[in-house]
């Protein structure tokens, strides 16, 4: 069985919004910066006033890593598998699976959002999984960032 | 103030399965660090130790289990890799304080038997983003760490690679290296990823087993059985927007970048000295990529040129920085970099025999792979 999410008073409103197929972020009313994963104040200057915002969902891979080995039986099936750190147009960066495209993924390469459900059987609790999908071959990706 | 030094280390065997209890390790390898250092048990006043989600055994156990006097010094750290030298420089701070004269610093762990560090899961805000995805192992936060280093410096798979045949050539020389199979390119070339950009043997080797050193206060040190290894100087760090948990590096900004970049100033200027000084260093190696990461971050070589540097043989016994010269974590077994520090005291005191530096009048060895992490310069006295 996969782990669920521990959701809790901070970040709640992130997990309806994927609930909703939509990454939101916390925009930092004093500063202007967009931040995720959820946190009670801006990192960079204090300050605890934020709106929260949807983003684009449009991203570009900072990092990425590709499981050859699974660590826990519940991802036995997924293996291999990438997690990637993108970094979105709005600012923030997410950890999410990356899937789809031709050939080994790119530091830069564009990536954009999609929205699964994941849990929800007898006992387990139904959560939405944000994961980012590569542009297929021949797609207009942009210059890597 | 009274300055500090590090005056004996003490190591139970290294084992898959090592049959004994977490707590015997833990005396076993205390005992044999305070016997090493030609004290009586009765001296040692502090004791100072870390494990993480419950893995070992708390200071005042061990302080039990070896008859040790009252204490006046106990430090049970919730850390992982970051601890050893940070631990070492609390103990050397209360011993300039005259708080304390006699601090026995562990790490004992069935790491292999028991609970593994590796897969572990920690506890924490960040879990939620991880845990779900099935980004849970040390090994992964390292790797998405060290694609984005290579990438950006301009290096690769020959560099990891080099790192891991150098530090493998050191451990023929150990004893008590876990991994003592030659290695040689191809070989490690034709490896399978575990995760990539991770090989099998870019990974530390998890074992059952424990290390420890004590620290003095100098003026005793000078009459005990080896030379001291006298703190010259430590730093622990942690970067702005460390996160959320020792798991979680979502908001820090630079992952080219760990805590050695963040403390090497102010460690080389407590010290009074440059990174052309140090003899000898060794780099903490969870992960091939740390020590390259390391050497650049320390100011030990250029940024983007760790590879080369390894590869041109600088890192070897006869080049201009032996380094992790009892194999690393790599290849003598993931003590959780008390060994790292323990082979340091080694080396500056001119003990380590077959992989003996030939110079060794200063050393640097460093605690953390990530956003936190510690280190210290040791000198020798006068």
């Amino acid at each position: 069985m996969r782990p669920e999410p521990t959701i809790d008073l901070d970040n709640a409103f992130y997990w309806e919004g994927l609930r909703d197929a939509e990454i939101r972020l916390q925009r930092c009313e004093a500063c202007g910066r967009r931040r995720t994963p959820p946190l009670p104040a801006c990192p960079d200057c204090g300050d605890p006033r934020a709106t929260i915002e949807p983003a684009s969902g449009r991203g570009r891979i900072y990092s990425f890593v590709v499981a050859h080995r699974a660590f826990s039986p519940a991802f036995e099936a997924d293996v291999p598998y990438t997690v990637a750190v993108v970094e979105l147009e709005e600012g923030g960066r997410m950890l999410a699976r990356l899937e789809g495209g031709d050939g080994p993924p790119r530091i830069g390469e564009a990536v954009r959002a999609a929205f699964r459900l994941r849990g929800g059987d007898a006992d387990e609790t139904e959560w939405t999984e944000a994961f980012f999908v590569r542009a297929p071959a021949g797609g207009d990706e942009g210059e890597p960032g | 103030m009274q300055p500090a030094a590090i005056t004996g280390v003490g190591y139970t065997a290294l084992s898959h399965a090592s049959g004994t209890s977490v707590l015997e390790l833990a005396r076993s390898a205390c005992a044999a660090a305070i016997e090493d250092a030609g004290l009586d048990r009765s001296e040692i006043d502090g004791v100072a130790s870390f494990m993480l989600n419950d893995d070992s055994v708390p200071c005042l156990a061990v302080a039990t289990a070896l008859a040790l006097p009252e204490q006046r010094l106990v430090l049970d750290l919730n850390l992982g890799g970051q601890a050893p030298c940070h631990l070492v420089s609390l103990a050397a701070q209360a011993i300039r304080c005259g708080q304390a004269r006699h601090v026995v610093v562990y790490r004992a762990m069935n790491g292999r038997s028991g609970a593994r560090v590796g897969a572990m899961h920690f506890p924490g805000l960040g879990g939620a983003y991880r845990y779900p995805i099935g980004y849970e192992s040390y090994l992964m936060y390292i790797a998405m760490w060290a694609r984005r280093f290579l990438f950006e410096t301009g290096q690769g798979e020959e560099d990891l690679a080099a790192v891991v045949l150098a530090q493998r050539e050191y451990a023929l020389r150990n004893e008590r290296a876990f991994r003592r199979k030659p290695l040689d390119r191809d070989s490690y070339l034709g490896s399978p990823f575990v995760v990539e950009p991770f090989r099998g043997p870019d990974c530390t080797i998890e074992v059952d087993g424990a290390c420890a050193v004590v620290v003095s206060a100098l003026d005793r040190a000078r009459d005990l059985r080896h030379p001291p290894a006298v703190i010259r100087a430590s730093a622990y760090r942690a970067g702005r927007r460390a996160g959320l948990d020792i798991g979680d590096h979502l908001y820090w900004e630079d992952y080219t970048r760990n805590y050695t970049s963040w403390l090497r100033d102010d460690l080389f200027r407590e010290a009074g000295l440059a990174p052309s000084d140090i003899d000898f260093a060794e780099i903490y190696d969870c992960f091939s990529s740390t020590v390259l990461m390391g050497l650049e971050g320390l100011g030990l070589c250029e940024r983007g040129e760790s590879g080369a540097f390894v590869r041109s043989g600088a890192t070897r016994l006869d080049g201009a920085l032996p380094t992790n010269t009892h194999g690393g974590l790599l290849s003598e077994g993931y003590l959780h970099g008390m060994n790292t520090v323990a082979e340091a005291v080694l080396q500056l005191q001119g003990r380590g025999g077959d992989r003996q530096a030939p110079r060794h009048d200063h050393g640097i060895v460093t605690s953390g792979a990530l956003m936190d992490g510690s280190a210290l310069i040791l000198g020798r006295d006068r």
